[in-house]
């Protein structure tokens, strides 16, 4: 009797193996990891200024898509964003399906230390206080034309969505983040600077006649105590 | 009287003096600037005890909260905001909604949905297409659970419904 007992009991681990493996499957995690650089940067008009955002995906189980898109952006500025908005064909549990991307982020694992060679087309993340991760950049060029007046500052916002395919839920859950750009406009990317002088002799009138004035004062003031 | 000539030649060289010591003070002391850019690190992930987003089940007309299958799941929430304690600014978690359709012009509008941050009905808000808050994770990570609802209308034709439910984080 305990034979078949303890048969019972293997035979139950064994079966439960799968369900286990099922339940972790079944737990999807749809992550979406940022790291924006510089906020704030400067531009010379008619020159063009390049920002990195990196994206990766430690957390999720699910392969994000991520489309760009700017949504705010001065009169006669350009904006490029690279890689560019296209269409890419994936394989959704065997079957090919058509999505309009930008870039897409695998999951992969986090690791303790930075590794000797990154994949071409990947990009190194440092994750404070976890590790590295493999994820993918985004490259935003901002172009000012000639015509921006130096010294003022402009807003450009790249509007990032994120998604996930295979939910067969009635809503599909996505992401949406914005990444701002303060730009601010200079004269010359080249170091350049100039003196304004003060003209000294302006002042000597003034400073010459306080003196005047003060002496001037001191004498009446003795003066009148003298008088007393 | 020669003190006096003394006194005035006295007030005149304070005045030249005080006229002469931004100068000096300028050259006494150097300054540098240091810069260092630190980036903004943003790490959100939406948990689904069950991979289909959120899911309201086979359900009638004229029935109201209508609960996400997940809402009385084991894992407590329906859908879990996760932020990643690499995230070094505060986050504002936000939700917005597009209306339900099927297909074949039958439309639920997102009026009839619902979130909460408890699992109760009740005091749920409603869904709209433009962004509502939802919550806020201080930098250095943390939890937002949400749960969902849907009201169906008396007379919706029967059919299969969809809609995205978009999260936004803010910063």
């Amino acid at each position: 009797m305990k034979k078949y007992c303890l048969f019972g009991l293997a035979a139950l681990a064994v079966l439960s193996l799968p369900l286990v493996a099922y339940a972790g499957e079944g737990d999807a995690k749809y992550n979406f990891a940022s790291v924006q650089g510089a906020k704030e940067v400067k531009i010379a008009p008619g020159e063009v200024t390049e920002c990195l955002i990196y994206f990766y995906n430690i957390d999720g189980n699910r392969i994000t898509h991520i489309t760009l898109e700017i949504s705010e952006i001065p009169l006669a500025w350009e904006v490029d964003i690279d890689p560019p908005l296209s269409d890419t064909e994936v394989l959704l549990s065997g079957m090919p399906v058509t999505i309009e991307e930008n870039l897409s982020v695998e999951p992969t694992e986090l690791m303790p230390e930075s590794p000797e060679t990154v994949p071409e087309g990947m990009a190194l993340v440092k994750v404070p206080g976890r590790g590295y991760a493999l994820g993918r950049a985004a490259l935003i060029s901002i172009s000012a034309p000639e015509s921006s007046s130096v010294g003022s500052t402009q807003e450009v916002i790249v509007s990032a969505e994120a998604s996930w395919l295979g939910q067969s839920g009635t809503a599909v859950v996505k992401q949406a983040r914005d990444f701002k750009f303060s730009v601010t406009v200079v004269s010359s990317s080249e170091y350049n600077e100039t003196i304004a002088s003060i003209d000294i002799t302006r002042w000597w009138p003034a400073v010459l006649g306080g003196s005047v004035a003060a002496v001037g004062g001191v004498i009446a003031f003795h003066r009148r105590k003298g008088n007393k | 009287m020669k003190k006096t000539v003394l006194l005035s030649m006295g007030v005149v060289s304070a005045i030249i003096a005080n006229l002469t010591l931004p100068v000096m003070a300028a050259e006494d002391t150097a300054t540098s600037i240091a810069s260092v850019t630190i980036n903004e690190i943003v790490s959100v992930t939406l948990a689904d005890p069950s991979p289909d987003g959120v899911n309201f089940g086979s359900v009638n007309d004229g029935t109201t909260g209508n609960p996400d299958l997940d809402n009385d799941s084991a894992a407590g929430y329906a859908i879990q905001v996760q932020v990643g304690s690499e995230t070094n600014v505060n986050v504002s978690v936000n939700i917005k909604g597009e209306n339900f359709t099927n297909g074949s012009g039958g439309t639920i509008y997102i009026s009839n949905a619902y979130f909460s941050t408890f699992n109760e009905f009740g005091g749920a808000n409603t869904m709209e297409t433009s962004y509502k808050y939802v919550g806020s994770v201080s930098a250095g990570g943390g939890n937002v659970d949400v749960f969902h609802w849907l009201d169906v209308p008396d007379g919706t034709a029967p059919g299969t419904y969809q809609s995205t439910f978009t999260y936004q984080a803010t910063t």
